[in-house]
C-alpha cells in the first residue's frame, strides 16, 4: 500500500469533480462521478482488509508541502484502523448515497453539476480521513465546507436554501476560527503539524509541552479543536446550521449531514484524541455531548418537518458520539459514528424516497398511510428506526450500549443525561413512524414507490443498520484505542428499558390520534420553536454584530467628516491668508494704501489749479511778496 | 535587462502619443507584453540572489542608478508584469481618447515596474510619483461616477501627502547617512543615532499607500470611481507598493524602530482588518466591497509586519522567515484574486449598468460559468484551502501567531467577517429568484474567459503548490 | 532838490504796483499784458538807477540787463499778444475769468 496508492483514495473524486464540469449530460457526470468513488470504494476496502484483518501497520506517509526557512509544512497521509475504517465506511455509504442519487436527481436540469459538488466533496471528505498533518486536515476540512455550502444551497434559487447554505458556512466557520487558532498553537509549541512521523517527532507523538494564556497548553489546544468540532458537528451551542442545512437535496442531507461531514467533528476529536487526553478536556467533550444529546433530542419532539426531526436526531446523536469519546476513548464513539452513518444515511434516503412518493411533501402531518403505497421504502425506514432507537440486537443497540457503560462507569451524571436523551429519541422516532406509515393518507397527492436505483441502496443500508453492530463490535473494540468499560446489569437494562420503553410510549401516546389535525400531546411550544436558539443568537450575537458594524461604519463616517474639516479648515485658514494678509495687510495698507494716499493728496493739491487765470496771478504775487518779506526777514 | 522591462512601457507611451489612435491599444499592450517577457525571462534564471544594475549618476549625492531583483521584489514585479497586459487587453475596447487612456496606462506601468525595481532612493521615488499621477488623471478623466473629481483629488492629496513625509524623512536619513542605496542602507544606519521622526515619516508615507486605517478613507471612493482596469492597477499592484514599501525599507533599514513601534503596527493592522471587514459588511455597492476587502486582506501584510519587529526566541518553528514568505504570497494572491474580481464586477457593470449588490438575484443560473469564476475568486479571496490566499494567510498567520498570538488571535475575527460580507455579496448577486430584468445577460464570452484564465491558473497553481512561487523569494542555499 | 536815488525807487515801486493791480484786478487779457509790461518797466527803472547811483557806473550792469529785460519783454509780448489773439479765435473772448480750461479735471 503505498503512498500513491493511498493518495488515489480522494484522488480519483478529486479528479472527477475536475472533469465533470466538461460534461454536458448528468447521466455521463452520474457514471464517472459514481464510477470514480466506486473506485476509491474498492481500494479503501483493500487498505481497510489489510489494517484490520491482516493487521499490518503501516509507517505514515509524510510529503513536504512547504519549506519556509528552517520550518517544514508536510501533507500526508496516515493508514492505520482509524483511518481505513472511516474511509471505507465513506466511500461505502457515499457509493450507495452516489447510485441513489443518479435516481434521484435524473429529472434536474443541473445534475452533472450536482455531481461534480458532491465528489468534491467526497475528495475533501476523504482527505480528511487520511490526512496525517493538521494541515491537510484543515484543508480538506474547509473543502468539505465549501462543498457542503454549494450542496446545501443548491436550489439556489429558493431564497431559504441560500440562506441556509450561508448560514451553515459562516457558523462552522466560527469553529473553524477556534480550530485555525488550534493549529497554529500546535504549530508554534511543536514546530510541526505532522500527526505521526516515522522518527517519533509528530504533533501526536510529542505532545506540546509548557502554558498558553496561562492554561495548560494541552488544554487550551484542545478546547481550540474542540470549538473546531463543536462547529462542525452541530454540538450545542453552534448547532444551529445543521437543522437548516435540510434545505439542500435529501442525498445530500444523508450523506453530508448525516453520515460523513457532520462525524468529521468526531473524528478529529478522536484524531487527536491523545492531546484532548493530556489536556482532561475529555469531560468536557462528553458533557458537551450529552447536554447536546438531550437538547437535540426534545426538540426533535416538536418538530413536523420530517428531514428536520432526522436533522435534530443528528445532532443528538452525534452529541452521544462525543459522550462515547469522553467517557470511553476513540473505539467506543467511533463505534457509534460508523453505525450511526450506516443507519442515519438509510434514514435519510429513506426520508428521500418517501419525500419523493409523496410529491416533494415534507410536513409529516400531511403523511399517513405510506405503508401500503411504497413497502419497501417502510421496511428500510423501520429498519433504521428500529437501529436509532436502539432496538436489542440492531447495530445501533451495540453502540450506545458502550457509550452508556463506558458514562456509567466515569461520569453518572452524563450517564442519566444520555438514557434520558435515548429515551427520547425512541420516543420522537416512534412518533414520526406513526405519522407516517400506518393509518390513511392525508396529504393531496397519491403517494408511489420509488425506482429501483433507489430502493436498492436502502436495502443494502438496511442490512448493514441491523447486522453491522453484532459484526464488527469485538473486533472494532479491540483494534482501536479506548478504555470499554465492563457491562453492568443497570446499564443493559436501562438500554433496553429507554428503547422499548421509548417505543411503547410513543405507541400509546400517538394511536388511535386523529393526527395532522388534533394537537400534538409532545409537540410543545419550546421544542417546536426549538428553545428559541436561533431568536436568542439573532438578539444577542446578531444585535452585538449589527452594533459592531454601525460603530464600524459611524467611525469612518466621523472620519471623513475629520477630512471634511480638515479640508474646510486649510481652505479657511488659506482664504483667511489670502484676504486678510494678502489683499488687507500687504495690498490695502501697504501698497496701495501708500498709493491711495499720494493719490488723496495730489487731488487735493489739484485744487488750486482751478484754471482761474486771476487766481494764478494773484498766487504768484503773493508768492512774491511772500519772497520779499523772506528777503527783508533774513537780512 | 530591468532597465529595459521597466521603461519598454514608457517608450510605448512616446509612441502612442505619435501615432493614431487607433493604434495606440497595440502599442501598450505591445510594451506590456516585453515587460512580461522579459520579467518572465529573468525570473527563469533567477536563483533568489540579487541580479543588480549599477550606473553612476551623481555619485557625490550617492544618486546612482542601481536597479535590481532580490528575493523580495521578485514575485511582486512578476505580478506587475503579468496584471499590465491583463490591464490593457481588458480595456481593448476602450474608445473614449484611446491615446491619453493608453498613454497614461503605460506610463503607470513604468512607475509600478520602476519603483518594485529600484534600488536606489532617488529614482525610487521619482517611480513612486511617477505611478501616481497617471491614476489620478485616469481616475479623473476616465472614471465613470459623478463624483470621481473628488475622489481623484481625494486619492491624490492623501497619497502626495504621505510621499512629502517620505521624502522629507528620507532627506533626513541621507543627512545622517549619507546613502541613498537600499542595499547599503541597513549597514550604514547601524552606526548612526537616528531619530525615531525619520522612522515615523516614512511609514507615514506608506501607511497611505497601503493603506491603513484611520487613513484609508480615499481608498474606497478611489476604487468606486476609477474605472475597472484602473481599478484592477490600484488594488493588484499600487496597494502592493506599500507593502513592499515596508519590506523594502521598514524590515531591513529601521530594525531597531520596528521593534519598538510593533505593538503599534500590530494594533493599527487589527483594526484596519476588522474595520475593513465590518466597513464591507455594509456596503451595496460591489466596488466598495471589494474596497473595503482588499484593505481588510492588505492589512493582514501589516499584521505580518507588525509582527517581524518582535524578536523570536526559542521558537519551534522560524517565525520570521514564515512571516516574510506569507507577506509576499500574499501581496501575490491577493493582487490575483482582488483583480480577476474587479474585473468580473466591472463586467457585470458594463453588462447591466449597475453594481449595487442588492438589484441582482439568481444570476448562478443564468450566467453559469460568470458564476463558477465569481465564486472560484471569492473563495480564494476568503481564504479557501487550495486557493491562494489561504496558502498565504496561513504562513502569516502561523508566523505571526507565534510572535504575537493574542493579536493574530484577534485577527481571525476578521477571516470570519470576511466570509460573512462575501458569502452575502454571493446570496445576493447569484441566488435566489432571478431578476427578470436581467433574465438574458449574456455569460462570459471567450475572451473574458481567456483574460480570466492566467488568473485562475496561477490562484490554484498558488494554492496548491505554493512551493514554485516561493522559490522566487526565498535564497536558494 | 536833488533827485535821488529813493525818488527812483519809489517811482519804480508805484510803476510796480500800479502793474501788480493792473495784472490782478483786471479781466482783459491785453490789459493784463500791458500791467506786466509796466511791472517789468517798473524793474528796469531799478537796474538803471542802482547802476547810475551804484559804485561802479563805468561797468555796464544796469543797462545791459535792461536791454535784454526790453529785448526779451518784447518778444514776449510778440508772444502774449498772439496767444490772445489765439484765445480769443477759441473762446470769442479774452476776458480772464472766463478762461478755466487750464485747470485739472
Amino acid at each position: 500500500m503505498s503512498f500513491s496508492t493511498l493518495a488515489l483514495i480522494p484522488l480519483l473524486p478529486l479528479l472527477a469533480a475536475a472533469v465533470i464540469p466538461l460534461m454536458k449530460s448528468g447521466k455521463q457526470a452520474a457514471g464517472v462521478a459514481i464510477g470514480a468513488l466506486l473506485g476509491s470504494c474498492g481500494i479503501a476496502i483493500w487498505a481497510f482488509y489489510k489494517t484490520w484483518i491482516l493487521k499490518i501497520v503501516f509507517p505514515p506517509f509524510s510529503q513536504n508541502w512547504l519549506t519556509i526557512g528552517g520550518t517544514e509544512i508536510n501533507f500526508g497521509f496516515i493508514l492505520d484502523p482509524l483511518t481505513s475504517a472511516m474511509a471505507a465506511m465513506v466511500t461505502f455509504v457515499g457509493s450507495l448515497i452516489f447510485i441513489y442519487s443518479a435516481g434521484y436527481m435524473a429529472k434536474d436540469k443541473r445534475m452533472a453539476r450536482f455531481f461534480c459538488y458532491l465528489s468534491l466533496f467526497a475528495s475533501g471528505m476523504l482527505g480528511v480521513v487520511l490526512a496525517n498533518s493538521l494541515i491537510l486536515f484543515f484543508m480538506c476540512w474547509e473543502i468539505v465546507g465549501v462543498a457542503s455550502y454549494l450542496l446545501i444551497s443548491f436550489w439556489n434559487h429558493k431564497p431559504q436554501a441560500a440562506a441556509a447554505g450561508k448560514k451553515a458556512f459562516i457558523v462552522t466557520r466560527i469553529g473553524d476560527m477556534g480550530f485555525l487558532i488550534g493549529i497554529l498553537l500546535v504549530f508554534k509549541s511543536t514546530g510541526t503539524l505532522d500527526f505521526y512521523t516515522t522518527e517519533n517527532n509528530g504533533m501526536l507523538q510529542i505532545l506540546p509541552i509548557g502554558t498558553a494564556f496561562g492554561f495548560k497548553i494541552t488544554a487550551v489546544i484542545s478546547f481550540l479543536l474542540f470549538v473546531g468540532a463543536i462547529g462542525k458537528s452541530g454540538q450545542l451551542p453552534l448547532h444551529v446550521w445543521l437543522p437548516d442545512a435540510m434545505e439542500g437535496p435529501t442525498p445530500v442531507s444523508a450523506l453530508i449531514h448525516a453520515a460523513t461531514m457532520v462525524a468529521a467533528g468526531v473524528f478529529l476529536v478522536a484524531r487527536t484524541h491523545p492531546i484532548f487526553q493530556d489536556g482532561g478536556m475529555l469531560p468536557l467533550v462528553a458533557w458537551v455531548g450529552a447536554i447536546t444529546a438531550l437538547v437535540a433530542a426534545f426538540i426533535a419532539l416538536g418538530q413536523y418537518d420530517l428531514k428536520r426531526i432526522l436533522a435534530y436526531s443528528t445532532v443528538s446523536q452525534l452529541g452521544l458520539m462525543m459522550v462515547g469519546i469522553g467517557v470511553a476513548g476513540v473505539s467506543v464513539g467511533m463505534f457509534h459514528l460508523l453505525t450511526h452513518a450506516f443507519f442515519k444515511a438509510l434514514l435519510f434516503l429513506g426520508a428521500g424516497s418517501i419525500i419523493h412518493g409523496c410529491h416533494e411533501e415534507q410536513d409529516i402531518r400531511k403523511m399517513g398511510g405510506l405503508a401500503k403505497p411504497m413497502p419497501l421504502t417502510t421496511i428500510a425506514y423501520l429498519c433504521g428506526t428500529l437501529a436509532l432507537v436502539a432496538f436489542p440486537f440492531t447495530s445501533g443497540f451495540f453502540s450506545k450500549d458502550e457509550i452508556l457503560a463506558g458514562a456509567w462507569a466515569n461520569n453518572q451524571p452524563v450517564f442519566w443525561i444520555a438514557a434520558l436523551a435515548s429515551l427520547m429519541t425512541a420516543v420522537y422516532m416512534t412518533r414520526q413512524c406513526m405519522y407516517v406509515f400506518p393509518g390513511v393518507h392525508r396529504g393531496n397527492n397519491e403517494p408511489h414507490e420509488s425506482q429501483g436505483i433507489m430502493t436498492i441502496p436502502l436495502l443494502i443500508l438496511s442490512i448493514f443498520a441491523l447486522g453491522l453492530g453484532a459484526l464488527v463490535r469485538n473486533s472494532l473494540l479491540e483494534t482501536l484505542p479506548g478504555f470499554p468499560a465492563k457491562h453492568e446489569t443497570i446499564v443493559i437494562t436501562v438500554s433496553i428499558a429507554v428503547a422499548l420503553g421509548g417505543i411503547a410510549l410513543g405507541v400509546l401516546i400517538y394511536r388511535g390520534r386523529a393526527l395532522g389535525q388534533a394537537i400534538d400531546p409532545l409537540a410543545l411550544k419550546p421544542f417546536e420553536q426549538k428553545f428559541w436558539f436561533d431568536e436568542l443568537y439573532e438578539a444577542t450575537v446578531g444585535r452585538l454584530w449589527t452594533l459592531f458594524i454601525i460603530f464600524s461604519e459611524q467611525l469612518n463616517a466621523l472620519l471623513v467628516f475629520i477630512r471634511d474639516l480638515t479640508v474646510e479648515l486649510t481652505s479657511r485658514i488659506g482664504t483667511g491668508f489670502a484676504i486678510g494678509g494678502d489683499r488687507k495687510l500687504i495690498d490695502s495698507l501697504a501698497f496701495d494704501g501708500l498709493c491711495n494716499r499720494i493719490r488723496c493728496a495730489s487731488r487735493s493739491a489739484t485744487r488750486v489749479q482751478n484754471g482761474f487765470l486771476p487766481g494764478y496771478l494773484r498766487l504768484i504775487a503773493l508768492g512774491a511778496v511772500l519772497l520779499g518779506a523772506l528777503v527783508l526777514w533774513t537780512s | 535587462m530591468i532597465t529595459l522591462m521597466t521603461l519598454a512601457p514608457l517608450a510605448a507611451a512616446i509612441l502612442i502619443l505619435a501615432m493614431p489612435a487607433q493604434r495606440a491599444r497595440f502599442t501598450a499592450l505591445l510594451g506590456a507584453l516585453v515587460s512580461f517577457t522579459l520579467t518572465s525571462w529573468m525570473l527563469l534564471q533567477f536563483d533568489g540572489n540579487l541580479i543588480e544594475v549599477k550606473h553612476q549618476w551623481i555619485p557625490d549625492l550617492d544618486i546612482n542608478y542601481h536597479v535590481g531583483l532580490d528575493a523580495t521584489n521578485a514575485l511582486v514585479l512578476f505580478l506587475a508584469a503579468l496584471l499590465a497586459p491583463i490591464v490593457v487587453c481588458i480595456s481593448w475596447k476602450h474608445s473614449d481618447r484611446p491615446k491619453t487612456y493608453f498613454a497614461l496606462l503605460s506610463i503607470q506601468f513604468t512607475g509600478l515596474f520602476g519603483t518594485f525595481t529600484a534600488l536606489n532612493f532617488f529614482h525610487w521615488f521619482i517611480y513612486w510619483e511617477l505611478a501616481l499621477v497617471p491614476a489620478f488623471f485616469l481616475i479623473k478623466l476616465f472614471g465613470k461616477s459623478e463624483d470621481r473629481h473628488k475622489a481623484a483629488i481625494n486619492f491624490f492629496l492623501f497619497t502626495v501627502l504621505g510621499s512629502v513625509a517620505m521624502l522629507l524623512g528620507f532627506l533626513f536619513l541621507y543627512q545622517n547617512t549619507e546613502s541613498f542605496n537600499f542595499i547599503e542602507l541597513p549597514e550604514k544606519i547601524k552606526s548612526v543615532e537616528m531619530n525615531s521622526l525619520i522612522f515615523v515619516a516614512i511609514l507615514a508615507g506608506l501607511w497611505v499607500k497601503v493603506p491603513l486605517a484611520p487613513l484609508h478613507i480615499w481608498q474606497a471612493p478611489a476604487y468606486a470611481a476609477a474605472p475597472t482596469p484602473v481599478v484592477i492597477l490600484l488594488t493588484g499592484v499600487m496597494s502592493k507598493m506599500g507593502v513592499y514599501g515596508f519590506l523594502r525599507l521598514i524590515v531591513p533599514i529601521f530594525p531597531e524602530q520596528l521593534r519598538q513601534h510593533s505593538e503599534m503596527l500590530l494594533g493599527i493592522a487589527l483594526l484596519t482588518i476588522l474595520w475593513g471587514a465590518f466597513l464591507a459588511l455594509r456596503q451595496t455597492d460591489l466596488k466598495k466591497i471589494l474596497a473595503f476587502s482588499s484593505l481588510n486582506h492588505v492589512a493582514y501584510c501589516v499584521l505580518g509586519i507588525g509582527a517581524l519587529g518582535i524578536a523570536a526566541n526559542e521558537l519551534k518553528v522560524d517565525a520570521h522567515e514564515l512571516v516574510k514568505q506569507g507577506i509576499i504570497l500574499q501581496m501575490f494572491a491577493h493582487g490575483l484574486s482582488a483583480a480577476g474580481l474587479f474585473y468580473l464586477v466591472g463586467l457585470l457593470e458594463q453588462r447591466t449598468g449597475i453594481r449595487n449588490r442588492d438589484e441582482f438575484g439568481g444570476l448562478c443560473s443564468v450566467t453559469p460559468r460568470f458564476a463558477a469564476m465569481f465564486y472560484s475568486l471569492t473563495f480564494c479571496s476568503l481564504g479557501l484551502p487550495f486557493l491562494a490566499g489561504f496558502a498565504a494567510e496561513f504562513l502569516i498567520f502561523s508566523g505571526s501567531f507565534a510572535l504575537a498570538p493574542k493579536m493574530t488571535a484577534l485577527a481571525t475575527l476578521g477571516l470570519l467577517a470576511t466570509a460573512v460580507f462575501l458569502l452575502t455579496m454571493l446570496q445576493r448577486v447569484f441566488t435566489g429568484p432571478i431578476n427578470e430584468k436581467y433574465q438574458s445577460m449574456p455569460d462570459l464570452t471567450r475572451n473574458e474567459i481567456l483574460i480570466l484564465t492566467p488568473i485562475m491558473i496561477l490562484v490554484i497553481w498558488a494554492g496548491t503548490y505554493p512551493k514554485t512561487w516561493l522559490s522566487f523569494s526565498q535564497i536558494t542555499p | 532838490m536833488t533827485v535821488t536815488l529813493h525818488h527812483y525807487l519809489i517811482l519804480a515801486s508805484v510803476l510796480f504796483c500800479i502793474g501788480l493791480l493792473g495784472a490782478l484786478s483786471r479781466r482783459n487779457a491785453i490789459v493784463v499784458l500791458f500791467s506786466v509790461e509796466i511791472m517789468l518797466n517798473a524793474a528796469n527803472l531799478n537796474f538803471i538807477a542802482f547802476w547810475r547811483f551804484g559804485n561802479n557806473p563805468e561797468l555796464l550792469h544796469g543797462p545791459l540787463f535792461t536791454l535784454f529785460t526790453i529785448a526779451v519783454a518784447a518778444a514776449e509780448v510778440a508772444l502774449g499778444l498772439a496767444l490772445v489773439i489765439a484765445v480769443y479765435r477759441h473762446f470769442r473772448s479774452v476776458d480772464l475769468e472766463s478762461l478755466n480750461t487750464l485747470k485739472e479735471e
